[in-house]
């Protein structure tokens, strides 16, 4: 499995490089990952380091650490603003600003061409500020952290839950996936119990607020019941009768019916009801609607596989079906699961500026290319407001865009 | 035909029920409480808590909100079948809250939350005609009390309770009695012993008498409801939305098409040329362009005095009622520029890209070289043979652009104030205006599987290959 990968990503690798807007794409995916990395090290209102009071100090990073749970601010610094603070010999970040940090000399939409009230030059608000005078550039380089952890992540869950799902609706068809019917009834069995004991009797875990562990459990127990239900099954009534699951039809009817709502009227209705708007949770609703995509990637690809001489070979060799399609179908399916990943993050981070543009769902003091262009929307003679976020979004998606192009094309 | 339309029929059946649970369940976990929000306000400004209680529960069984929620539920042994029954929603929270925490016996829970309800009806009676800071603060203390499930937060406030209490001889003259026995509740309640029976599946059948019965047979009828925030008739306003969508997708679907198509086909005939390479890149980038930024862009320089003020900003315009019918559709086209040139422009690339596709298949296909080998004239063999096989895929595509366009419309019609679906959804959202919104889901669902049906049934007429597909699949299985 894992020499496969690692052949797949060198085979994406040479198709990427078979063009120069493809390697163009690819140096910008780069760039943007680096970006998002490295968001707060790049934009923020605190110095790498130092010398406050007469001591060496790094704001920075202890404000990294104090996020991170292993360091604390000393009693004198908790509040104070490092940009106002009598330092010497500092060393700032090439953007001096934090994306919602206000700067009340340069307030009310200053433009990047016009005069600024700064110290100097290296203060200066390079693509200018919003309407409170929270710098614009500071904004677009968090939002990069955003939109790629929103984009991948989501996509990622959505493989999760794709994959398995589309590779047995290939695979196996409607005719090929036959489990002993005892295995059958106790997997049904188990499915059902786990959710019971999973989700219903945790419930009160859900009023705690503690949504987290009451879903990542729930689904722990319902896997746990699964397979203790299907061996407990096999086991202990050793019938031979088997039952035909047809897994495509009703993958496919699954993947119909959410294909036939409107995705972002769902979305809007849903993140509208979560009760703390939060990343993660976008990122678990995008992950749950967009999985057809890949799945059905995926599920086109094991048609075609399934009939091929080596998957027959294995069969004739005794593999069973399960390790065949994990061994040896799987992993040469995995090729046009990237054509979807990559359109797929594309469109993800559209429906995060979306939101964040409507102002729906996403977390107030989350910095996000939408949001400018919401603040935009407030302040029309502010071009710079929508323009550049506008050219983030763009460069972004035609990235993704032509990435996919280049991995689905063959030759 | 007929037997693939009624299975394509039967087919839809489960598709609409998931959606309708969709809606309806998501209408359930709504924040807030409805009838809440339509509570007339009290006479004179006060209003006792028996009074409140009253006006609350007639109002929810006019509602139907006392009902249970499905026509059958699976809940643990814990969980009492009239929990449904206890109002307003708040207490019966919090009383799913109580029995998370104490699951062991719900008598003595109910118990417990009974006395609590008298205690803050007896405290909050309007004829008292005594007043201090203890029973303003008793009055405080059982409000909180209400929405408390923690043993510990439900000890302290018992605690205060009393003490308030004790500090009073008049309040402790009105309730104190009630007071040692709401802890006495409260200590039953929290010391009964552990059992495990508790934790067993139950399952209960609700009979017709449910809430989502009622809710879809509403809506069977077309009653969507009332707005919770304005009082409106929801399917009118839902309706006239519905119908500015429609027109505003409508067009730009049928001037994508236009351009598209012909567009389409001279790219296939022009492959491998540079115009076709240019064409692609075009096509690509304007595919990549997201359309509420140039919205956003069009609408800040097109229609600002600032730049260039070209176009209205806002709304669809007004006609006036003697004006003829083209000053009626200028005043239209006008204010749907914009708006529409945002729809189409992505559209356009997509279903251009398609046609070229398709388009090129179809020309090195076999018979297209014997309608050229017999004869036929480029032009017949355009047109007359490879255009109108090059088509089938425009039919289908059809039935995906609906509802992308649907969604893809929601900004666009926020940004240039298009009183469609989208700005609907949004500003229901915005003031929590629930059923408008849960409605709204529904009926664009119906529309795209509506849209998706006829472009089945439309291929499927058009191309008789796809029923035989259907029957082979069948055979095969």
């Amino acid at each position: 499995m894992l020499n496969a990968v690692k052949r797949i990503r060198g085979q994406l690798l040479s198709r990427i490089n078979r063009r120069r807007s493809w390697r163009w794409a690819k140096k910008g995916l780069y760039f943007f990952v680096l970006i998002a990395l490295f968001a707060n090290f790049l934009a923020n209102d605190k110095p790498y380091i130092c010398k406050y009071n007469g001591e060496w100090q790094a704001p920075l990073f202890r404000a990294v650490a104090v996020d991170l749970g292993i360091s604390q601010w000393p009693a004198d610094q908790a509040n104070i603003r490092w940009q106002e603070a009598d330092l010497t010999q500092d060393f700032w970040p090439p953007v001096p600003y934090s994306p919602n940090q206000i700067d009340l000399y340069n307030n009310r939409s200053t433009s990047p061409l016009d005069q600024q009230k700064v110290k100097s030059w290296r203060y200066r608000h390079w693509l200018g500020t919003d309407h409170q005078g929270r710098d614009v550039l500071a904004g677009m380089i968090w939002g990069t952290r955003i939109a790629l952890v929103i984009g991948i992540l989501s996509m990622l869950l959505a493989s999760m839950i794709g994959i398995p799902l589309g590779s047995l609706a290939g695979y196996f068809g409607n005719t090929d996936l036959r489990i002993k019917r005892s295995q059958a009834w106790g997997l049904f069995l188990g499915a059902l119990l786990g959710s019971y004991w999973g989700f219903l009797v945790r419930r009160p875990l859900l009023d705690m607020d503690q949504e987290i562990s009451y879903f990542a459990g729930g689904l722990f127990f319902v896997a746990l019941a699964c397979t203790l239900g299907s061996w407990l099954g096999g086991k202990w009534f050793p019938t031979n009768k088997q039952v035909t699951l047809p897994i495509d039809t009703l993958v496919m009817r699954i993947i119909e019916t959410i294909n036939s709502i409107p995705a972002l009227l769902l979305l809007l209705s849903i993140v509208a009801i979560v009760p703390k708007p939060s990343i993660f949770s976008i990122i678990i609703i995008l992950g749950l609607l967009s999985w057809p995509g890949i799945a059905r990637f995926v599920r086109g690809e094991m048609l075609q596989i399934r009939s091929l001489e080596y998957i027959q070979a294995a069969k004739v060799l005794g593999a069973s079906p399960m390790r065949s399609l994990w061994r040896h179908a799987l992993p040469n399916a995995l090729g046009p699961v990237y054509v979807a990943l990559s359109f797929g993050i594309a469109g993800a981070i559209l429906v995060e500026v979306s939101l964040s543009f409507l102002g729906i769902g996403m977390p107030a003091d989350a910095a996000s290319w939408g949001k400018l262009l919401r603040f935009a929307r407030s302040s029309p003679n502010a071009w710079w407001l929508a323009v550049f976020p506008g050219i983030a979004i763009f460069i972004t998606v035609t990235i993704f865009n032509l990435l996919g192009e280049a991995v689905s094309q063959e030759g | 035909m007929l037997r693939f339309t009624l299975k394509r029929f039967a087919l839809l059946i489960p598709t609409l029920l998931v959606v309708s649970l969709l809606a309806f369940g998501l209408n359930q976990c709504t924040p807030g409480d409805p009838i809440e929000q339509r509570l007339p306000p009290p006479q004179d400004g006060v209003q006792s808590y028996e009074d409140y209680l009253n006006n609350y529960l007639r109002l929810a069984k006019e509602e139907g909100l006392d009902l249970p929620f499905f026509y059958f539920g699976i809940t643990t042994a814990a969980y009492p079948d009239t929990l449904h029954r206890i109002l307003p929603l708040a207490d019966q929270t919090n009383v799913r809250r109580l029995i998370g925490q104490f699951p062991n016996n719900w008598s003595l829970t109910q118990a417990y939350f009974r006395q609590l309800r008298a205690l803050r009806i007896q405290f909050n009676r309007t004829d008292l005609s005594y007043h201090s800071d203890a029973l303003i603060e008793a009055r405080r203390l059982l409000e909180n009390m209400g929405l408390q499930y923690q043993p510990q937060a439900i000890t302290t406030s018992l605690n205060a309770l009393q003490e308030q209490v004790g500090q009073d001889s008049t309040l402790s003259a009105l309730g104190g009695k009630q007071v040692s026995l709401l802890k006495e509740n409260f200590t039953a309640m929290e010391t009964v012993s552990y059992s495990w029976d508790r934790y067993l599946p139950v399952f209960r059948w609700n009979g017709w008498g449910n809430q989502y019965h009622h809710w879809l047979r509403k809506i069977v009828r077309g009653d969507l409801g009332v707005s919770t925030v304005t009082s409106q008739d929801v399917a009118e306003k839902i309706g006239t939305a519905i119908s500015w969508t429609l027109r505003l997708n409508l067009s730009a679907i049928l001037i994508a098409y236009l351009l598209a198509i012909p567009l389409g086909v001279y790219a296939a005939l022009k492959a491998g040329t540079g115009f076709e390479r240019r064409l692609n890149i075009a096509l690509f980038f304007l595919y990549a362009l997201p359309s509420f930024w140039v919205a956003t862009l069009l609408s800040q320089f097109l229609t600002n005095p600032e730049w260039l003020n070209l176009f209205p900003s806002m709304g669809v315009g007004e006609i006036s009622p003697d004006a003829s019918w083209l000053e009626g559709l200028g005043v239209r086209v006008h204010h749907f520029f914009l708006p529409v040139f945002c729809m189409v422009y992505g559209t356009l690339a997509y279903v251009t890209r398609q046609v070229r596709a398709s388009m090129v298949q179809i020309l090195q296909s076999d018979f297209i070289r014997t309608a050229k080998a017999k004869g036929l004239s480029e032009r017949q063999v355009l047109w007359k043979h490879a255009f109108p096989n090059a088509l089938f895929p425009l039919i289908t595509m059809f039935g995906s652009l609906l509802p992308r366009a649907i969604a893809g419309a929601i900004i666009i019609e926020q940004i240039f104030n298009i009183p469609g679906v989208g700005l609907l959804t949004i500003n229901s959202i915005f003031s929590k205006d629930w059923p408008i919104v849960y409605a709204l889901l529904l009926l664009t669902s119906i529309l795209t599987i509506t849209g998706i049906l006829l472009a089945d049934l439309l291929y499927a007429w058009a191309d008789p290959r796809v029923q035989l597909n259907q029957q082979n699949q069948e055979a095969h299985a």
